[in-house]
């Protein structure tokens, strides 16, 4: 039961990243971002590349960070802001059409054949014995969490001890007004979109060793990611991190006590289920009014 | 200090301002006054940029039309929103570091001294967040957070909205004491006779143009405000 609960919160960490970086972006820009686990996939593809010519991992992995970080800000920059006073839904269309797009690019370069990706850190894990049994905890799993930590460290110190992070809690409470004070918008939705597409790739090349890298190695990660978003409320940092490592605890006890094929089912029924009893995520965080 | 020039603004087919003129100079109070309606809050924010308008704006000798609005706000221009347009969600304290984005580090804590020296309920109530303050705590708040900006030029959109008749007097007071130490004031009321009161000169608009402006002296004394302004019948 432990080992379940332990495996369940590490692809829970997976998803709670999904989730920030989901939450980010929609907070502050007001937009859903469905092309995100495309995003992520075509950024593991180019660090893939990167190590394919003998590049070393890390600095490839960092590279396609970097590459990604700049993708961000330029689709955010020249094909969202231009249309952001035509309504949330056209940028909706316009992140499906980048979804569309990478996949169909990434096909093109690279084929639809699974490609292994390196571990991050690889080793035997960790076993633990003791009154309540054997404890066994992966090193991958480990990073995860690390990973999942420094995240919500950053996040903490940004959003309560920095004007840049108040920034970003004013804009998403009201643009306009924002602006008043002086407050760059445009900046703070650069950096929105940077952070996500960063959240992105960073969850594909942790589970990337798991997945392999095809078109579709992250699909499953942006569906679990928006229910863990909305079972947080969708505009709370808190509710997605939780939200997220609820989510796996529930789908590990359900794909281990009823069916391993029903766990996707399962979250989406779980969507919808929330969204009709608990609109504000069952955390019961206040949801703040977008203007 | 500031000149306004044949402005216009449009929202779709509908003409909010239709070409207007008005001047604030250094060290005034200036009030516009007129109904709802009449396109003052779209007067103060075509100033402040955040609205697409016509016409010419120079401030301090140069034109910043051209300008976004947080440059404009770089340059000392600070506009005070209608209905206490404060950060809800945010603490009393957030919501002046928010004001204070533009400030330097070190002269942010000077700054929220002499805030709360001006304020100290806001100190008083500083953790809390700010949906949860009182109708004049709250418009305290939107206040105190446009000094945090350093303005020159501050621009007060309706400030005694929907406030107690006691709070309003207060509000007022604070308005002139900012003036006295060297802020330019902008002013847009309904409530015309305390505004009148204040200020060195007014304008009124109806319908999106000026129709009468002038020293508060000659407006206070003018029939037709007199009239539909300050309810003094005949």
């Amino acid at each position: 039961m432990i080992n379940q609960i332990l495996l369940g919160l590490s692809t829970g960490a997976t998803y709670s990243l999904v989730a920030l970086g989901l939450v980010m972006i929609y907070k502050v820009t007001g937009v859903m971002n469905f092309a995100f686990g495309n995003i992520g996939m075509f950024f593991v593809y180019v660090a893939f590349w990167f190590i394919t010519m003998n590049l070393n991992l890390y600095l490839g992995i960092f590279l396609s960070f970097v590459l990604a970080a700049t993708a961000g800000y330029l689709l955010e920059r020249f094909a969202l802001r231009p249309i952001r006073h035509l309504s949330h839904a056209s940028m909706l269309i316009v992140t499906f059409g980048f979804l569309m797009i990478l996949e169909g690019l990434s096909i093109q370069l690279w084929g639809t054949d699974y490609k292994k990706f390196p571990e991050l850190i690889s080793g035997r894990p960790y076993v633990f014995r003791g009154d309540f049994g054997i404890l066994v905890l992966r090193r991958q799993d480990i990073l995860i969490y690390i990973v999942l930590l420094i995240t919500i460290v950053f996040l903490a110190i940004l959003l309560n001890k920095t004007k840049l992070g108040i920034a970003i809690k004013a804009v998403s409470e009201n643009e306009e007004i924002s602006s008043y004070m002086g407050i760059n918008v445009g900046r703070i939705f650069s950096f929105s979109w940077i952070f996500g597409t960063l959240m992105a790739v960073i969850v594909g090349v942790l589970v990337a060793p798991n997945t392999f890298v095809s078109p579709s190695m992250l699909i499953f990660y942006q569906l679990e990611g928006f229910t863990a978003a909305v079972l947080g409320g969708f505009e709370s940092f808190k509710g997605a991190i939780l939200g997220g490592l609820l989510l796996g605890i529930i789908e590990n006890m359900v794909g281990k006590y009823i069916s391993n094929d029903l766990k996707s089912t399962f979250s989406l029924l779980l969507i919808i289920v929330v969204l009709l009893f608990f609109p504000n995520g069952i955390f019961g965080i206040r949801k703040s009014e977008k203007l | 200090m500031l000149e306004v020039i044949d402005l216009k603004v449009n929202y779709g087919p509908v003409n909010a301002i239709k070409g207007i003129n008005l001047k604030v100079l250094d060290g005034e109070i200036v009030s516009i006054l007129g109904p709802n309606g009449a396109g003052k809050t779209s007067t103060l924010k075509a100033i402040i940029g955040s609205v697409n308008s016509q016409g010419k704006i120079i401030y301090n000798g140069e034109i910043i039309t051209e300008l976004k609005t947080h440059e404009r706000v770089k340059k000392g221009i600070v506009l005070c929103p209608e209905g206490r347009g404060i950060f809800m969600n945010l603490t009393v304290y957030e919501n002046l570091i928010a004001g204070a984005y533009l400030t330097r580090k070190v002269e942010i804590k000077r700054k929220l001294d002499y805030i709360y020296e001006f304020f100290p309920i806001l100190e008083k109530r500083s953790k809390q967040i700010a949906g949860t303050l009182s109708g004049g705590e709250q418009q305290m708040l939107a206040i105190a957070r446009s000094l945090m900006s350093s303005p020159k030029l501050l621009m007060l959109d309706e400030p005694s909205l929907g406030l107690a008749p006691i709070i309003v007097s207060e509000i007022f007071d604070i308005i002139q004491n900012l003036n006295k130490n060297g802020i330019t004031i902008l002013l847009v009321e309904q409530n015309a006779s305390m505004a009148l009161k204040i200020s060195n000169r007014g304008y009124v608009m109806e319908t999106g143009k000026i129709v009468l402006s002038g020293s508060s002296k000659d407006l206070i004394n003018n029939e037709e405000v007199k009239n539909r302004y300050l309810g003094v019948k005949k």
